[in-house]
């Protein structure tokens, strides 16, 4: 008995934080029709500025977090207008290449004050003593990635609903066209996505960096598991990015435990791959009436 | 008062606007007519910054705009009704009416009085206010799409064929929407197929063939018959 919820509370843990990296994925694909490939970089990035402020300019804990995820926002905003902005009208392919040079990139700069070393990446609170209710044995650190992943996603509800740049960037999502005609500053929009989604991806970042250690080529997996989670949820739905996550999440450590370690590794793919040929809409994905 | 001269625009190294120049004067509706492919969608677009120009100038109320960006245009005062309609389908009626009025910064008490007379103005939209806009029906979005650019308080609305694939019922009313407009104050430029119906509404009327305005005269002089009108028309 004890055995599933360890599974499910570390799986939901997990889950998050993939749900948090294909949230980026999900936000910049319904705004510029392109995949983020460097986006897993951007956790890393977020994480290695976390980790800086931190051991270097001794911010406090909570301070330095925040600022890797404003500063992360900030280069979003920035990387958007001057790597993407002057093509962003060009062919998809020519797109996702240039993201995928962005990761390079993103890496190859990482790797000039970090070398290729690994790092630890220290937690908020202790790792013991473990919080225990009942049957239930969690770390606090998933805790923390529960809460905080849980909050954001209340937060960008509300964002996206109530306030004035979250509509019209849901309204560009929907019809650029239509959007710059009732003329919402679409450049601004996409600008301000690329800041959000890679603010989104540095939460994900400092919260996975103590479990998964700091190091340049961290992105991947992330990027991964984020992709799976995207697709499962038919990437273009938020609310279908967060359920995939999650799923992903406690698909892994089920799979992981019952059947094979092993399986966490390949788990991602095979779901990208079953989810492609079986259910191409993914959960939450609307089949496309037409796509202008 | 919107004034267009020797206006080129195009799609990249096409050039469709061989140098278009035509005026809207303040309180009039006129009307810019032509065949398929003459070039009016591409016109309207240009004015609104969203194709491409070339050379010529466009002023709003003495203002230069044509070196705008489509979002600085509509905050001097333009407002386009799209042939395509170009609604946010998956928005509610009022989500998609509040968005045409946040552009000119809309909040509150007057974007909720604007929002009032818009569904005075067109009662089928009052009857639909939370459906998704993809769920209307043509003509809803239509006025939809209306409403959501009038939002904007423009001082001049450019309709781009308002009418077409609509059922009959529905142009009449939403001709009559029109002349209510006007008649309140609207200046309208209005493109159109359907002839008899833009002449019935406009003030003056410009035809457009190849990218290139090939006549003009008031309204009220043109003869519909006219053989070298229906010509031009093709
Ligand atoms: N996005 C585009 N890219 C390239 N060429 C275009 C584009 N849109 C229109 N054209 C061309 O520009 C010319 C004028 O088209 P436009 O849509 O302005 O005509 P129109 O007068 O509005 O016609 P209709 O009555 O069919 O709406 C056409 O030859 C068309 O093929
Ligand atoms: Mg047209």
């Amino acid at each position: 008995m004890e055995i599933p919820l360890l599974l499910t509370a570390s799986g939901l843990a997990n889950g998050a934080l993939y749900a948090l990296v294909a949230l980026g994925l999900v936000l910049v694909y319904k705004t510029q029709d392109v995949v983020q490939f460097g986006h897993g970089e951007v956790l890393m990035i977020g994480a290695f500025i976390g980790y800086s402020l931190l051991n270097y300019l001794g911010l406090p804990y909570p301070a330095a977090m925040l600022a890797a995820v404003l500063a992360c926002g900030i280069m979003g905003f920035v990387l958007e207008r001057i790597a993407f902005r002057p093509i962003a009208y060009h062919h998809h392919i020519t797109l996702a290449m240039v993201t995928v040079g962005l990761s390079f990139a993103l890496k190859g700069i990482a790797r000039i004050p970090f070398g290729a070393d690994i790092y630890t990446f220290p937690r908020l609170f202790p790792d013991t003593p473990t919080i225990v209710w009942g049957k239930l044995i969690v770390t606090p650190q998933h805790l923390v990635t529960i809460g905080v992943a849980l909050a954001l996603t209340i937060g960008l509800f509300v964002f996206f609903r109530s306030t004035t740049m979250g509509k019209q960037m849901r309204a560009t999502q929907q019809n650029l066209t239509g959007a710059s005609i009732i003329g919402i500053n679409t450049g601004l929009i996409f600008s301000g996505t690329w800041a959000l989604a890679c603010a989104i991806g540095a939460v994900a970042g400092v919260l996975a960096a103590p479990d998964a250690l700091l190091y340049p080529d961290m992105g991947a997996r992330f990027l991964l598991k984020g992709f799976a989670a995207a697709v499962l949820g038919g990437f273009e739905s938020v609310p279908g990015a967060i359920v995939g996550g999650l799923l992903i999440g406690l698909i892994d450590n089920f799979a992981g435990f019952y059947i094979d370690t092993a399986f966490q590794e390949i788990s991602a793919y095979c779901i990208i791959i079953l989810v492609l040929f079986v259910w191409p809409y993914g959960l939450f994905g609307r089949r496309p009436t037409h796509r202008v | 008062m919107l004034e267009i001269a020797g206006l080129e625009a195009g799609y990249g190294a096409l050039k469709v606007l061989r140098g278009i120049s035509l005026a809207v004067p303040k309180g009039k509706v006129v009307a810019l007519l032509g065949s398929n492919g003459a070039g009016k969608t591409t016109a309207m677009k240009a004015i609104m910054g969203v194709v491409e120009r070339f050379a010529g100038s466009i002023r709003l109320d003495g203002q230069q705009i044509e070196k705008l960006p489509p979002h600085a245009i509509v905050a001097r005062g333009l407002a386009l009704v799209p042939q395509g309609r170009e609604l946010f389908p998956e928005m509610t009626v009022v989500e998609n009416l509040e968005l045409g009025g946040l552009v000119r910064g809309l909040a509150g008490a007057e974007l909720a009085t604007d929002m009032e007379a818009v569904f005075k103005r067109f009662p089928r939209l009052d009857e639909r206010r939370t459906s998704r806009a993809g769920s209307l029906s043509g003509g809803e979005q239509q006025m939809l799409a209306t409403g959501r650019a009038l939002m904007s308080r423009p001082s001049v609305l450019l309709l781009d064929e308002p009418t077409t694939g609509l059922a009959p019922i529905i142009v009449q009313e939403l001709v009559r929407i029109i002349r209510a407009l006007n008649q309140g104050g609207q200046t309208i430029l209005l493109v159109e197929q359907n002839v008899r119906m833009a002449l019935s509404v406009a003030d003056y009327v410009y035809v457009i063939r190849g990218g290139s305005i090939v006549m003009e005269s008031e309204a009220a002089k043109l003869d519909g018959a006219d053989a070298m009108f229906k010509a031009y028309l093709g």
